[in-house]
């Protein structure tokens, strides 16, 4: 029922997977790069989303847009990165609906059995889920994908001094949460 | 101080984005490609539609021109048809899959809204107690059913309702959670989740037979709206509805319209309820340029639109505002199980 652990963030991935193949593909290697990467979208989205029925919807809507843009994804310096801002932006857009707060129908997996402590990833996700969706944003891509103060603002569209400011009351909130526990 | 917590939040968030993987059938390439292909597909012909009509509009504009001796008079082309598109993550009717069998006192079926993702239908009943006034909040009593089946966390313990395993969401003893949520898969193909609000109850016990005493179906007939909207020119998916359905004649209803595919810019929130009613501000009303685009009464109803956003085109404002001007009143019989469509 469970696959394989997969790579933090975005992966080195073997030649043999998307390289080389997908180059001739006749989808231009869409197929082959988002086999190779879908586990690394899907741990970022769950990050973001904080359930893995939205994280799933997150990466279905994902991959869908990467393939409409694949031709401008393509010449993108990174696809990686290309990939990570429509990860990004798509969650944000659908976090500014009005109604966005629904009822989540599934929980993640616990980790308390790999864990000394039982109820920590928990009471992270909980901390998580108290934060605003664009501080949320800021928090992974700052402490989960390692990217500066510059490539996250980069992501979000908006000024270094914002993601500061973002990430610094995200912090305080998640201080207060954790330490709270 | 900040270090430490920055570096302690990388080690959490690593191990929390690396547990167990739950399976992913969820994602498929393949719908993916195919839905983008669909999108593609319907862009090039967009593109190619609009170069035809300027083509033909400036043809027309020059015999017009010439054929009234250069007084310059520009004929109306007829407007467009309706078109609509359906797709994967779209609402088609509202229907309700669940019903309360219990619920405290005081407490009463308030509403219906159902909410569709890309890869599944959610369907939520709500509860509250008379005088709630907003369908579209959260509403303290909550009762979601999805279209697909969802892993359970694996400590489930001896939690059951009604003999199914099921599982606490978040921690129902903890002080700062505002909810406690069970969920639970009561049919094969079929999730649950019941979240009810610590306003209601404290109690898990209280909750779980809240989960009992709920009834679910699978086919009931689709509510029905007494107001049909048809001024909508472009593709378009209704990606949430959603009703009132206790306490007044007129129910209070909306949705939520996505055009041109799932990633275009335009979205459009409408909600329509009794003239009398208060409805509150919507989130980011009042600044920027997700402003509520308009607010209007039309005979018993009060129809607001809330566009999100809608940066820069105010052809798209004035397009969607025309929608006001053409709704059709519906009698009792001739009630429609789409208002947008």
């Amino acid at each position: 029922m469970y696959e394989k652990d997969g790579p933090m963030t975005a992966p080195a991935v073997p030649a043999d997977d998307v390289g080389v193949r997908g180059a001739e593909d006749a989808d231009g290697g869409y197929t082959a790069y988002v086999s190779g990467r879908v586990t690394w979208i899907r741990r970022t989205a769950y990050l973001l989303c904080g359930d893995w029925t939205a994280a799933d919807d997150l990466t279905q809507q994902t991959i869908y847009k990467l393939f409409v843009h694949w031709a401008k994804a393509r010449r993108a310096e990174s696809l990686d990165a290309y990939t990570r801002v429509v990860l990004v932006r798509e969650f944000l857009a659908e976090r500014r609906k009005a109604w966005w707060r629904r009822t989540s129908l599934v929980a993640p997996p616990d980790r308390a059995s790999d864990s000394g402590d039982p109820d920590g990833g928990l009471d992270l996700r909980d901390a998580l889920a108290s934060l605003a969706p664009r501080q949320r944003a800021v928090v992974v891509l700052r402490y989960y994908c390692d990217l500066s103060v510059a490539d996250t603002a980069t992501v979000l569209g908006c000024s270094e001094g914002n993601v500061k400011s973002q990430a610094s009351r995200a912090l305080t909130t998640l201080r207060g949460h954790l330490e709270g526990r | 101080m900040n270090e430490s917590l920055e570096s302690h939040l990388r080690d959490e968030l690593r191990a929390l984005a690396d547990a167990p993987l739950p399976a992913s059938g969820h994602v498929d390439i393949a719908t993916a490609r195919t839905r983008g292909t669909r999108t593609r597909r319907t862009r090039r012909a967009r593109a190619a539609a609009a170069v035809t009509a300027a083509c033909v509009a400036i043809a027309g504009v020059s015999y017009s021109v010439l054929a009234d001796g250069g007084s310059g008079t520009v004929r109306r082309t007829p407007p467009a048809q309706n078109a609509t598109s359906g797709g994967p993550g779209e609402v088609r009717t509202l229907t309700r899959t669940a019903s309360f069998g219990w619920l405290p006192d005081g407490y009463r079926e308030y509403g219906v809204r159902a909410a569709a993702g890309s890869l599944s239908l959610n369907t939520t009943v709500s509860a509250a107690k008379p005088g709630f006034t907003d369908p579209q909040d959260v509403a303290p009593i909550q009762l979601t059913t999805g279209t697909r089946p969802d892993p359970l966390p694996r400590a489930t313990g001896n939690l059951t309702v009604n003999g199914k395993a099921a599982a606490w969401l978040g921690h129902p003893r903890a002080d700062r959670s505002n909810a406690i949520q069970i969920v639970w898969n009561y049919a094969s193909d079929r999730s649950a989740s019941l979240r009810v609000s610590t306003k209601v109850t404290r109690d898990p016990a209280t909750v779980v037979k809240i989960a009992e005493s709920a009834v679910f179906a699978r086919a009931t007939e689709p509510i029905r709206f007494p107001v049909r909207f048809r001024g909508l020119k472009e593709p378009f998916e209704v990606r949430e509805l959603y009703a009132e359905t206790t306490g007044s004649s007129t129910p209070a209803f909306g949705g939520f319209l996505v055009f041109g595919g799932a990633f275009a810019k335009q979205r459009l929130q409408i909600d329509v309820y009794p003239a009398g009613a208060r409805r509150p501000r919507l989130p980011g009303q009042g600044s920027g340029p997700r402003n509520e685009l308009t607010e209007t009464t039309m005979g018993p109803y009060k129809v607001r639109l809330y566009g999100n956003p809608f940066p820069h085109q105010p052809s798209k404002v004035a397009e969607f505002a025309a929608l006001l001007g053409q709704a059709s009143f519906l009698p009792q019989d001739r009630q429609t199980t789409n208002p947008f469509k």
